[in-house]
């Protein structure tokens, strides 16, 4: 065997989690514009964007009014729990290997997968797996000059990696230099990345909930290992709980999506700030009266009280849920 | 760190899923506290290169990757020309340096510190400092880092290294050292035409900003000279801002916890 192959030797593995998710990136429209959707591919610590010349424009456009963006929340997702886990040491030996990609992926498929991944890190048995912090981010952009090119032939065209102690490394490909859009891709490249970095810091509120979704898992092995049947029903109930959060969850995600597309059809622009929470609160009004009313029909004054319960939730939760994922954090950290 | 490490692994075989959460909260809080200790300075290095590699970070692929550096005859058999085997060289040195200030610590830090064997890591980093590679039989020039092409002690080996690979602080320096290499591969290594860190630019904590650029810089066309100084400009302003807000975003994240 030849050693200087760009290849290692495995020790014991037999671990494969290597995915990739593809998420499209809407851009706000303007009137008479094309939809106008950036492709952000995210692996492990590595997001790659896929630009065009139509995105670059949109992009100085955007850039020139000051407008920022949201990210998609998947995205987001993505980015909270590679920022801090970054996955098993060990790697499979196809790790280099493309990863399988997941075009487009539901939040509530996201949620599940990082669940399954969290799950089966706390539970590995084998002490050779062990668990490791992220060191840094990479950014690559690609850029398709011509529409007919393939995604996959492309070379990146330019990468940042940011590593999390201060080193950060600019790469750019004499492709690059070469190119005529060179100061547009510079641009969008860093502005995409400015992007992304913002909103991790400024919806640090949601991260409270998406660990509080992660953790009652371990909570709920760790009180079942110690061996308590009084636990045994709230492991239930917290099961049931959870299962009714994620249905209503994404029941809503997913009524608040199409009412937002009704709306941009019918006004002819971009969802504004200010009509978005009301679409929310009133799908959850919504779903929550139907279940109300199935369930308490017989009784008028519980109806009333549900329902009025069920109006305050959404209100309630957004004060509790971050501050009960901070205490179960501090639970964990005693 | 990294005795800290191997307690934990012998002293907790078979920890079940609670110690393994806790232990992993634990250790979360302790990487960025590590991280944002030793922060003394950020470096912005902007390179041009043939091609860019688009593969992840793999620390026991980089480590195998970097160490292949030492075998004898892994310059012929990857064709690279003299002229560049010093910075080859230099990048598999600067994470036996890393390693070795780990044991250095981990030799002070431990109830009785033997001053021979302080001596003896301090003549090893000597040695490195001159950027030689096993050039005489003395015990300085050994390689300190475990090899992994050891047939002999292969699982020994394998232990420490995999004890390596989640140290935060090294794993830092092997992801730097890694891309630094990664950048010297994707140039043509059959010639002395490589990529070359055009600028560097080095922000200390005081309010120092040192920024250097290469010679062959301003040899370069105009409009690439711009391109290459506008990237590195933007590149600067930009990465400081991006790195601050994740720092700012962990931080933030502990503090959130624990208030």
């Amino acid at each position: 065997m030849n050693i200087f192959q760009e290849n290692y030797q495995k020790p014991d593995l037999n671990y494969s989690l290597n995915y990739g998710f593809l998420f499209p990136w809407q851009f706000p429209q303007n009137n008479g514009q094309d939809n106008c959707c950036l492709e952000v591919k995210a692996e492990e610590g590595a997001y790659s964007f896929y630009l065009n010349r139509t995105i670059l424009e949109k992009i100085a456009q955007l850039k020139l009014q000051g407008i920022s963006l949201d990210i998609p929340r998947g995205l987001l997702l993505n980015f909270w729990y590679y920022s801090i886990f970054d996955s098993l040491v060990n790697r499979d030996e196809n790790y280099d290997k493309s990863a399988n990609i997941y075009q487009h992926p539901q939040l509530s498929v996201l949620i599940y997968f990082f669940l399954v991944k969290t799950w089966k890190t706390l539970t590995s048995r084998n002490r050779n797996k062990t668990i490791k912090f992220q060191s840094g981010f990479t950014f690559n952009s690609y850029y398709q000059s011509t529409e007919n090119q393939h995604f996959d032939n492309l070379n990146i065209m330019m990468q940042s990696t940011i590593l999390f102690d201060g080193d950060i490394i600019q790469k750019i490909s004499q492709d690059l230099i070469n190119n005529g859009d060179a100061s547009s891709i510079v641009n969008s490249h860093y502005w995409l990345i400015e992007q992304v970095t913002k909103c991790l810091r400024s919806n640090l509120n949601s991260v409270y909930w998406f660990v509080s979704a992660i953790f009652p898992a371990a909570v709920i092995t760790w009180k079942i290992s110690s061996g308590m049947s009084l636990w045994l029903s709230i492991l239930i109930s917290t099961l049931g709980w959870i299962i009714i959060f994620l249905v209503l969850g994404i029941l809503s995600l997913l009524i608040i999506s199409q009412l937002k597309k009704l709306v941009v059809r019918i006004k002819n622009k971009s969802v504004d700030k200010f009509i978005e929470p009301v679409i929310s609160w009133l799908v959850w009004v919504g779903t929550n009266l139907v279940i109300s009313i199935n369930v308490f029909s017989r009784d008028s004054v519980l109806l009333i009280a549900n329902s009025l319960f069920m109006l305050l939730l959404p209100n309630l939760l957004k004060y509790f849920l971050p501050k009960a994922g901070k205490y179960l954090f501090k639970f964990f950290m005693k | 760190m990294l005795a800290k490490d191997s307690n934990s692994l012998e002293s907790q075989p078979n920890q079940g899923t609670a110690g393994r959460a806790k232990d992993l909260l634990g250790k979360f809080v302790d990487t960025v506290g590590v991280i944002v200790r030793d922060i003394t300075s950020l470096e912005v290095n902007t390179i041009v290169v043939s091609n860019i590699s688009g593969s992840k970070f793999n620390p026991w692929q980089s480590y195998y990757n970097i160490y292949a550096i030492s075998q004898p005859n892994y310059f012929a058999s990857k064709n690279i020309v003299s002229e560049l085997e010093d910075r080859y060289i230099n990048i598999f040195l600067q994470l036996e340096r890393e390693y070795i200030y780990t044991l250095l610590i981990k030799e002070l830090e431990s109830p009785s510190p033997k001053a021979r064997v302080v001596q003896e890591y301090r003549s090893r980093l000597q040695y490195i400092d001159e950027n030689r590679l096993n050039s005489d039989s003395t015990k300085a020039s050994q390689i300190v880092l475990p090899s992994p092409f050891d047939q002999e002690s292969q699982v020994e080996n394998y232990q420490k290294i995999a004890e390596l690979v989640t140290d935060d602080k090294f794993v830092l320096t092997l992801r730097k050292v890694s891309e630094m290499k990664a950048a010297l591969d994707g140039g043509d290594v059959a010639s002395e035409n490589v990529d070359t860190i055009y600028a560097q630019t080095i922000i200390q904590l005081d309010g120092d900003i040192i920024t250097r650029y290469h010679r062959d810089l301003f040899g370069l066309k105009e409009s690439d000279k711009d391109l290459i100084m506008k990237v590195h400009n933007d590149g600067v302003v930009s990465g400081e801002k991006q790195w601050r807000e994740v720092i700012d975003f962990l931080i933030n994240f502990i503090k959130g916890i624990a208030s």
